[in-house]
This record gives structure tokens, sequence and C-alpha cells, in this order.
């Protein structure tokens, strides 16, 4: 029988306030523990909690970012439960009147266009941290108040390619609109996945399990590809599916059931007596929209109309803004798309990665990125010596100008220089000339190479060719 | 009596409360009373009053995104009945 995966998702989002969603305390990741609290988030008694109004700005702009309706009332509720992560035993969340309703995201996979509801989206304040240890579990509340989002789908996925298409979807507006860095590594992004299988054909949705513990993209895309096996496995086998939470196990591979927190889904929601509603006005909420950055879909929409690029590259251009900036500024002072395309996609990406760097970090200003093209287009060096001294460039901060002089790259032009060369190598190497002549019309690379070799990379590879076609059909 | 013995006792698990047969009484009478105090809402006459959850007419009570005190960490673990190396530490609770 074949089967068809359902999958949602639960993404939560920490936004990048300077303070805590209901306290003044410094919203920062990586401080000493509970260096970031107070008598408010350490929930002293007596304390009250005021809400933090960029966080509600933030949840709004992620609403529009993703096509959200946003209703005018909301409000803030208790979700009780008992743990050490909140010292409340309970969460300030939003329950039936959120921040967000009902949006929809386009996203592309698999060379095709889907549709990703969004049911929700509501603020939240998150939990501190816990790391357990031989007897006690040690509690840093740094964490514990910071306000969180939470983007709730609907059951719209039908595989793990399509959920990493919306994550990166998610995250690249996220970082746009200024709201967040979405770093699932640094926990400021999290994923709940919801999954099931059903057989084709069939309307009903199958039992589904929930999915935590996933912190990276391929982390998700795994994890849904094993938990998938898994329940068509159980059910070929004539077994059931138990509705539960599991934990990916990201060494292993595997999801294993987790100890459910006893009858914890009774959460027993009450509207918080401590805070007042939210209510935003129609002006205000078109001001927020008004005042929203050109997203990453229509940016990448532009890049095709505008600058004729394949839709791939505008795809990976758009997925930073940073990226997007460093294209555009190039382009402004040298209009050759492509070219600036190539650089950013290949050499640029592939140096940010091995040096573990972000794209907010690109350490090239477009002047000097454009400047060493033109040095390529206008024959100064040729194209391979161009990307030696962009990583030269990325490495050192200097001037291409500079480093071609410092390592004396220029191209060789000098056509009488390079035709005695060819001639030399041609007269020294007599088997691959037979080989040439017998019909291998390989055995030209050979000598290109060669001289290539001898000119330390510098000499014009067409003249290079040219030359050494003309001297071997000659010889 | 409104609140049966089971609810009290599902009451005090979510809370993570044990009590003994004499408390759950006690409390089981506690908060019938209290239910009994509300019940006393539902005599009077709401037709036309639309349902709220709040009693205030305020909204939007709202702060600016700005760093306010920075409290020593000493001073807020000083509640703390168990703490070490500028954590508060709890029996080990499990997934």
């Amino acid at each position: 029988m074949k089967y068809e995966t359902v999958i949602g998702l639960e993404v939560h989002v920490e936004m990048a306030t300077e303070t805590k969603i209901f306290c003044a305390c410094k919203n920062e990741f990586g401080s000493q523990p509970n260096t970031n609290v107070c008598p408010v988030c350490l929930s002293m008694p007596g304390t009250l909690p005021v809400l933090n109004e960029q966080a509600v700005e933030y949840g709004v702009r992620a609403g529009l970012s993703l096509n959200c309706e946003i209703p005018n009332y909301s409000k803030l509720d208790r979700k009780g439960y008992f743990y050490p992560d909140l010292a409340k035993a309970y969460q300030i969340s939003q329950y039936d009147f959120p921040l967000c309703s009902r949006g929809e995201v386009e996203v592309e996979a698999d060379g095709a266009k889907h549709k990703i509801g969004i049911t929700r989206i509501h603020i939240e304040e998150d939990a501190g941290k816990l790391i357990h240890q031989g007897t006690e579990s040690f509690v840093d509340y740094n964490r514990g108040g910071v306000p969180l989002m939470e983007i709730v789908t609907e059951p719209d996925f039908r595989n793990a390619a399509q959920v990493k298409a919306f994550l990166d979807t998610v995250r690249a507006n996220m970082e746009y609109i200024g709201v967040s860095d979405c770093k699932m590594e640094e926990g400021s992004m999290r994923c709940d996945i919801n999954i099931s299988v059903r057989p084709v054909g069939e309307t009903e949705y199958g039992t589904r399990t929930e999915l935590k513990n996933i912190n990276s993209i391929s982390a998700a895309q795994r994890a849904i590809e094993y938990e998938a096996r898994r329940h068509i496995e159980v059910i070929e086998d004539g077994g059931k599916i138990v509705q539960e939470t599991r934990r990916w196990d990201d060494v292993k591979g595997k999801t294993f059931p987790m100890r459910d927190k006893e009858e914890a889904h009774d959460y027993r929601y009450f509207p918080d007596p401590d805070l007042v509603p939210v209510y935003l006005t129609d002006e205000r909420i078109s001001k927020i929209k008004a005042a929203l950055p050109e997203l990453p879909a229509a940016k990448r929409e532009r890049y095709v109309n505008e600058f004729n690029l394949p839709e791939y590259d505008a795809g990976i251009l758009t997925m930073s803004k940073y990226t997007a900036k460093f294209f555009e500024d190039s382009v402004a002072i040298y209009n050759e798309p492509k070219a600036i395309s190539n650089y950013i996609m290949v050499d640029l990406a592939r140096l940010l990665k091995e040096n573990n760097m972000e794209a907010k970090d690109i350490p090239i200003s477009p002047k000097d990125f454009t400047d060493l093209l033109k040095l390529v287009s206008d024959g100064i060096i040729n194209s391979s010596v161009g990307k030696q001294v962009f990583e030269e460039m990325f490495k050192t901060g200097k001037k291409p100008a500079q480093i071609v002089e410092e390592k004396d790259l220029k191209q060789n032009d000098n056509a009488d220089e390079i035709l005695a060369l060819v001639q030399k190598i041609i007269a020294d190497n007599p088997k691959p000339v037979a080989d040439y002549k017998g019909g291998n019309k390989k055995a030209m690379t050979f000598f290109v190479g060669q001289v290539m070799k001898a000119t330390k990379g510098k000499a014009n590879p067409k003249t290079v060719n040219e030359l050494v076609k003309a001297e071997l059909d000659k010889a | 009596m409104r609140v049966t013995l089971e609810e009290v006792e599902r009451i005090a698990s979510l809370s993570m409360l044990s009590l003994d047969e004499e408390k759950k009484i006690m409390l089981r009478k506690n908060l019938d009373d209290i239910l009994g105090h509300a019940q006393k809402l539902n005599e009077l006459d709401t037709e036309g009053v639309e349902p709220t959850s709040y009693i205030l007419k305020q909204q939007n009570v709202v702060r600016e995104d700005i760093p306010g005190k920075v409290w020593e960490r000493k001073d807020m673990l000083k509640n703390a009945p168990e703490k070490e190396d500028g954590f508060f530490t709890v029996p080990k609770v499990v997934d």
C-alpha cells in the first residue's frame, strides 16, 4: 500500500527584543546563569508583569509577513503547568485570542509550489533552562521571560522537503523584519513536529505523534523521514500508532517515547488578571504593515524580473537580507548581475561556510568586490586568478589591485612569449603530440595545462588555447 | 457538595501536592465554599451585559523596550532553598 505523510508544525521563535516580555531584564543569550533575572521573572510574590510593547509590534510584524489576519482584540492567559523551568507554575501565553490568526505562505519544494496554512501566532514568555546532573536539576532563569512567539501551522505538509522550505522561509522572513535571528542551534528557533501517515486517497488523518528536540533544519528532515517510516512499519505489521510525544535523538537518528508529564495536557487556561487586553487599531496595524521591508518572496520575484536571474539564483541570494544587500549594492556599482550572483553563490558562500561565518559578516565591501570583477572583465587578470584574489581579499581585507600588484598576478597577454613557450613544450613532449595527431583531441589539455603551469596560471587562457591548437595542428 | 474528593485529588496532583485525608476533606470544604460564593454571581441579572474577561476598562498597558535595573545574582538567589554555582537547584526532574 502507498502512504502519504501528513505534517503540521509548531515553531517557537525567540524575539530579538532588548528586554524580556514582562520585565526590564536584558534579553541576552549566553550570559552567566541567573544574571538577567529580577523579582518579576523569578515570580516573587507581589510582583506584576508589564507587557513589552516591542514584543507586540514584533509579533504583528511576523504575522503580517506570513499573511496572517491581525485581530483588533487580543489577550494574555495563564497556562498552568508545574515544572521548575517556570517559577510561577504557570506560563503567560495566549489561549483563545492570539495576536495573529489565519495566514498562508507559499513555499517551493521539489520543483512545485505549496500553500501552507498558518493557524495562529501567539506570544508568550519562554521558560528557564534546566541542566540535569547527578541527583539535581540546575535552573537558570535567564531565558525565563524572553519573548517568544509560537507559529502553529495547519497539517499542510506532505514531506520533509516542504518542511525545510517552510522553516527556511520563516527564518528568512524573521531576519528581514528584524524580529529574530532564528538560530536553531542556539535555540532561538525551535520546532515541534506533528506527524501521521495514511493510505493515499484516505481523507481521515491517521494517529499522530509529536516530535520534540529538533535542533536543526536537517534534524527536522531526518526526524520526519524516520518517523514516517516507523509509522508505516507499525501499521504494516498490523500494529497501532500510539498518540504520544517522542524525543528525536540526533545521534542515534531515532525517536523515543517521552515519559509524559502526568496529566500535563490539563493546562487550565484562564485570562491573566495581572494583565489587561491588547487592543490594536486598524491604523496601528496598517502603520506596521507599511513599515515592513521588501520580503524575501517579493525580492526573489523582483530579482528574476529586474536582473533576469534564474529562480535558483534569486532564491539563494534572498535567503538572507545581508546577502541580498551585498548583491544589490554590488549591482548598483557594476551592472553585471549574473557574474555577481555566481561569485556570491559559489565563492562567497564557500568561504563563509569554511570560516564559520554568516552573511552578516561578509568582510568584503561591494566596491572592492566589483573592482575585482572589473579586473577580470578588463582582462587584467584571468578568471581563475580572480577567484584566487577574491579568497585573498576575504582573508586579508586588501584591495584587489593591491593583491594583484603584490603577488604579480597580472594576466600575461604577450603572444610572442606564450608562443615560444608553447613551441618549447610541444618540442619537449613528442608522446602527447603523437596522441593528438592520432586523433586524441583531449591530449590538447595537457599542453594547455603545461603552459598555464609555466606561467603560474597567469597566461591569458584564450590565447593559450588558440596557440596550442594552431601549433599542434602544424606539428 | 459541588466538589468531589476525586476533584480535590486531581487538582492536588496537578499542583504536585500530596495531601493527607484530613487536608483533602478540609480543602474540599474550602473549595466548595469558594464555588458557593462565586455561585451567587449567577443570581445577578446579566441581560444585555457583554461578557468580558476583565473588570478594568484599561487596555494596552505596556512598557518601552529599554533595559532597567540590573539585579545582583546573590540577592536574587537569597530566597532559594537550594542553590549551587549561581544556579537554583531542585531535586532532579526528568522529561
